[in-house]
């Protein structure tokens, strides 16, 4: 397990979780500020690609040939870290409650890991980051109207809303899933 | 002495000379799918605010700059990094060691990916979104030079992530990148001093302004002059002329120079007298708009026709409908810019629009003590049932006024003649002194 934790670079990771928990932390604006949703939505933005990059592995050929079952470590190495980091948000983050408070930076630490899991299994845990930076960068600003938002800007929703809370659940259960099945593509370079 | 000749057989092609290094770097690895990332955003981007933008030329390029400076910057300055470590991570280091070019010329060819993919990427993302504005824009013509700037800037940062990623070692590095680029950039453009004119991401959203001409090459010498000192900086360290890198330095900086000179408020836009000279329709009253909306005028005609028709040759009746920032004239009513409310030049909602329109014409600020007394709620009643009569709310919008149904039945029920007579006296009459606006 220790060996995992390492060639993952699992303690780098965990210490960039926690710097992003302490940036919401100590950044949180003022309530009615125009940055109020920054933290809500970048530092579970931070979180996501540190999950996302340590899902990398330099030895990907050698773990394959090994017999042990990989699956339950893949999976516990997505939903350890965010759990963790949805815990810290959900204490530390106050806010507006129905609008950007900790219940939404907690949602989005789900959905954006999940996206961030998918990549990784997709395309490499390398670039995993790619798409919930990318998602996250359009969608901050080109906030979506009410009728189109709950499905994809679910990110930007108010925390109550359940429609968001399913897309990012869905992610997260998507993303992991594939991870923990395929494992993180392969890639040099 | 004997030659010998390599004979082609019939029917066999000789084989291809093999590619450019350049040719080879650009064609594989992270430039093209970076590419298509940033062309994607801003496709996607544009597409979800195209009502916004899909009107003028000043639009489309007002939303696109801060698009490419705050979303596609920070996205190719990632993908440099990403794209920067690639020789270390994959051990080409003695490789290209053996490569019979000088250590400049190799990073050259490394980084072009980096910095050439996303400037082209933005100019096509720029030209897609233009050829969308281009059957719908009234007047002018895109602005070119600042596309060409922005684009310059998205590859000066692609340049700066790729040095980054040469000399970080550390797999967190380009999504830090980008989103620390992306949070900073943000939180920069909210400050009020002319510092913000030195991003990429300056916001500014007023369509009759136009930048001054040497905005843009500035903006470009600051942008391309940081990366390329950088880059130079690093390509020769080891070099007698790393002192090379201070040129590109000192035009940055005297391009930074004179951004700080401009005001903070406008930065380097100012208004277009061209843009906003009035073009006006036929008929009482009259309906003007500003050039840089010429081809709305028919549809803003036909929206405003039925209040015209009541009010046309009342005493007092308003002279013209002045849409957009123009010179005002007395008789006018002057009505908000009409970007908002247009989908591809039509009035997207013509009936609120009426409404808005009719709500302004009889909108009168009054002076401190004026508007009360015992008059004064049924002066406001009367308001909003003439406002009612002449140019409904569509259903759902407009509040419900229980002391105006009374005005409103009493002024329905009228014939066309009293109507008349009673508009008359209520144009004549300010909202003002509530003693002297007429009951229905």
């Amino acid at each position: 397990m220790r060996l995992y934790l390492r060639s993952r670079a699992v303690p780098g990771a965990l210490v960039m979780v926690l710097a992003a928990v302490a940036a919401a932390w100590l950044l949180v604006p003022e309530e009615g500020s125009p940055h109020a949703r920054v933290p809500v939505l970048m530092a579970p933005l931070l979180v996501a690609t540190a999950i996302g990059t340590s899902l990398h592995t330099a030895s990907d050929e050698l773990d394959r040939t090994a017999v042990r079952v990989w699956w339950p470590l893949r999976l516990g190495h997505v939903l350890v870290p965010s759990a963790l980091a949805a815990c810290l948000f959900a204490l530390v983050l106050p806010g507006h409650p129905a609008e950007f408070g900790g219940s939404a930076a907690v949602r989005n630490t789900l959905g954006l890991t999940g996206l961030a899991a998918g990549a990784a299994a997709l395309t490499g845990a390398r670039t995993s980051w790619l798409p919930p930076v990318t998602y996250t960068a359009a969608v901050y600003l080109t906030p979506p109207d009410a009728t189109a938002a709950a499905w994809w800007g679910w990110a930007l929703r108010p925390a109550p809303e359940g429609a968001a809370w399913t897309v990012a659940c869905a992610l997260l259960c998507a993303g992991a899933a594939l991870f923990a099945r395929r494992g993180p593509l392969p890639v040099k370079g | 002495m004997t030659a010998t000749a390599t004979e082609v057989r019939p029917g066999t092609t000789a084989a291809r000379p093999a590619p450019g290094p350049l040719r080879t770097e650009l064609r594989r690895g992270l430039g093209p799918w970076t590419g298509a990332a940033i062309m994607a955003t801003i496709l996607v981007t544009m597409y979800s605010k195209a009502p916004e933008w899909q009107i003028r030329w000043q639009d489309a390029e007002n939303l696109l700059h801060p698009l490419a400076g705050l979303l596609c910057g920070p996205l190719a300055m990632a993908a440099g990094c990403l794209q920067g470590g690639r020789d270390r991570r994959l051990g080409a280091g003695e490789l290209w060691a053996s490569v019979p070019r000088s250590p400049l010329r190799r990073l050259l060819v490394a980084a072009a990916p980096s910095a050439l993919w996303p400037a082209a990427a933005v100019l096509a993302g720029d030209a897609v979104v233009l050829l969308a504005v281009w059957p719908y824009a009234s007047w002018g013509r895109p602005a070119v030079a600042p596309l060409l700037a922005d684009a310059v800037a998205v590859g000066a940062m692609g340049l700066i992530g790729h040095v980054v990623g040469r000399v970080v070692r550390w797999r967190l590095m380009a999504p830090l990148l980008a989103v620390a680029g992306y949070v900073g950039f943000a939180y920069a453009d909210f400050t009020a001093s002319s510092w913000r004119w030195l991003l990429p991401s300056a916001q500014f959203s007023a369509a009759e302004y136009r930048q001054v001409w040497w905005y843009a090459p500035a903006s470009a010498a600051w942008t391309a002059g940081l990366a390329l000192a950088c880059f130079l900086a690093y390509g020769l360290r080891s070099s007698r002329k790393r002192l090379l890198a201070l040129v590109p330095l000192v035009v940055a900086v005297c391009a930074a120079a004179a951004i700080l000179r401009l005001p903070a408020d406008n930065g380097p836009w100012r208004i277009d007298p061209a843009a906003v000279r009035p073009v006006c329709a036929d008929g009482a009253p009259r309906v003007c708009v500003i050039a840089l909306d010429a081809r709305l005028l028919p549809s803003l005609v036909e929206t405003l026709e039925p209040v015209n028709e009541r009010l046309r040759g009342l005493p007092g009746a308003p002279a013209r409908w002045a849409v957009g920032r123009m010179a005002e004239q007395p008789g006018d009513v002057p009505l908000w810019d009409v970007g908002q409310d247009v989908v591809r030049n039509r009035i997207g909602d013509p009936v609120l629009y009426r409404n808005h329109a009719v709500m302004q014409l009889f909108s009168e600020e009054c002076r401190e003590g004026e508007l009360a007394g015992p008059h004064a709620e049924r002066t406001m009643d009367i308001n909003h049932a003439v406002v009612e009569w002449l140019a409904p709310s569509p259903p759902g919008y407009g509040a419900d006024v229980p002391g105006a149904r009374a005005h409103l039945d009493r002024l329905r029920a009228k014939s066309p003649a009293e109507q008349r007579a009673y508009l008359v006296r209520y144009l004549a009459a300010s909202s003002c002194r509530p003693d002297e606006v007429p009951v229905p």
